[in-house]
């Protein structure tokens, strides 16, 4: 998320923009000035972030090794992909928001768009903030996090976009060759 | 932008950048980096330029690499 904040600032114009990725957990756990005080409670529930922000690959290594399904796999690369600045289109092919993702030059996702009206600008027809997960996030804990949003858009660490979360992608994969299994 | 680690962050922050933490309010509230703001992303696109000195470094954050 800093990343994409980062972003966003840079293009509102701001010069020197630096970004804390490892954040608040790596803040906290080492002890460091806070306001209040961080609890107990606080620095425990921030020690698994912070050891996965000094060795992510154990919890990648994890999620390999107990076979759990990734959200890579239940992934699209389908929406349109807009530069900040360009004119919107009047019209998109999906249905339902979002319609269209804006990135930056270096494809950091800044925002999706959900409303389509003619000539509405960018800024208004933009969600700047939505709900991201990264690619290695298992796609048990998707499912649970699309329950409390409209929907999933997956971005590399550093911002960068990847595609949207799409539930039951997988199964519906299944569903399509159980037909030809049973056949045989 | 440039990605930086906590002792840097305090380098920074002795200097004189603004410090600003994305995450929601009840989050901010519970715990924070001592003198940061709370600048959500969903109000951080319209508001920031309002709330931040343009020229004066601004290091950002949220929970996590996550």
């Amino acid at each position: 998320m800093s990343a994409r904040a980062a972003a966003q600032l840079e293009l509102k114009g701001f010069t020197e923009v630096y970004q804390y990725p490892r954040g608040k957990a790596d803040w906290i756990v080492r002890g460091l000035p806070s306001e209040p005080a961080a609890p107990l409670a606080e620095r425990l529930r921030a020690l698994p972030y912070f050891v996965h922000n000094l060795a992510p690959a154990i919890r990648r290594r994890w999620i390999e090794l107990s076979h759990r399904r990734g959200v890579a796999q239940s992934m699209l690369d389908d929406l349109p992909r807009l530069r900040h600045g360009d004119p919107l289109p009047g019209s998109f092919k999906a249905g339902a928001p979002p319609f269209a993702v804006v990135l930056d030059g270096a494809g950091v996702l800044l925002g999706a768009i959900e409303t389509i009206r003619p000539g509405l600008a960018e800024e208004a027809a933009m969600n700047p903030a939505p709900q991201t997960i990264r690619p290695d996030m298992t796609d048990a804990l998707a499912r649970t996090l699309l329950r409390h949003a409209p929907y999933l858009l997956i971005t590399e660490a550093d911002g960068r976009y990847l595609g949207r979360y799409k539930e039951g992608l997988f199964l519906e994969v299944g569903q399509v060759l159980q037909p030809v299994v049973s056949s045989g | 932008m440039r990605t930086v680690t906590h002792r840097e962050v305090l380098g920074l922050l002795e200097a004189g950048a603004h410090i600003v933490e994305t995450l929601p309010l009840h989050e901010y509230r519970t715990v924070h980096i001592r003198g940061a703001r709370n600048l959500p992303l969903k109000s951080l696109w319209r508001q920031a330029p309002a709330m931040l000195t343009p020229g004066r470094p601004v290091v950002v954050y949220c929970r996590d690499s996550l």
